[in-house]
């Protein structure tokens, strides 16, 4: 297992976006942008029931996140590791992420089921930090 | 096969944006990088050396993915899949039009005798993107 340092997990903390790489079906890399939140343990993104990304990963959890200091596109940090999907907690957590990158609460989607994915780093590489 | 939009084209060509490439380990999983990118001749393409582990990967399986997201403004990304070809015929000249691109500067100023520039370049098989609506 491999930590952040403090400078890498303010990466995550503050409101940078990050790039999500799973794997689709046939094995190819999929690319998509999320919001991105650190628990002190793991990195966390939240999506939605039956999006790519999420049905991706309960297929093949393998997973690349990317993050990029949106002022310096010269810090950046980048955890692989094994997706961890739930539902628990998920609405939460989608309200505490619009908040930290809108500043408003999150307005649920009628029929929207959220998701949490956690991923506890097994390798990190960084450039800047 | 799809093609970029002209406005897709100029926003990956025309600006200091850079792109997170993924390409795949030997054992199928996801690697993530940050690359300069360009666009041209209908495919995206960025610029790497020779047996770094991106260069090795996409020389095992060609299939990439490549994004590049609007600093300021994360609601504006292109994101392209497709598979990769190296080449590194015009790999020198290409690095240091990067250079120009991103650092304002006429020549790579990083150029290391002992490395062979390579370029990539992905043909788009799947393309999305958003913030591009009129």
């Amino acid at each position: 297992m491999a930590a952040l340092t403090d400078e890498q997990a303010r990466l995550l903390l503050e409101p940078n976006f990050a790039t999500v790489g799973t794997l689709n079906p046939d094995g190819s890399p999929q690319l998509t942008i999320v919001w991105i939140d650190w628990d002190g343990e793991h990195v966390l993104f939240n999506t939605a029931a039956g999006r790519a990304k999420p049905r991706n990963l309960e297929r093949d959890p393998r997973v690349s996140v990317l993050v990029l200091d949106s002022e310096d596109g010269y810090r950046w940090v980048a955890v692989r590791g094994t997706a961890e999907l739930t539902t628990e907690g998920a609405d939460e957590h989608i309200d505490k992420l619009a908040r930290k990158y809108t500043g408003e609460g999150w307005q649920p989607k009628p029929g929207e089921r959220r998701l949490v994915v956690r991923v506890r780093p097994e390798h990190v590489s960084a450039y800047g930090l | 096969m799809p093609q970029l939009t002209a406005k897709q084209r100029a926003f990956i060509a025309e600006n200091p944006f850079v792109g997170a490439v993924t390409t795949l380990r030997p054992d199928g999983s996801p690697h993530s990088t940050i690359v300069w990118v360009d666009a041209e001749n209908g495919v995206v393409t960025f610029n790497t050396a020779v047996g770094r582990a991106k260069e090795r990967y996409l020389r095992q399986d060609p299939r990439a993915a490549i994004m590049v997201v609007h600093p300021e403004n994360a609601y504006q990304w292109v994101s392209v899949s497709g598979p990769a070809e190296l080449t590194t015929e015009g790999a020198d000249a290409q690095i240091d039009h990067l250079a120009k691109k991103y650092l304002g500067q006429d020549e790579y100023p990083w150029r290391n005798p002992e490395e062979q520039r390579i370029t990539v370049k992905i043909r788009p098989e799947k393309v999305d993107s958003a913030g591009f609506d009129e």
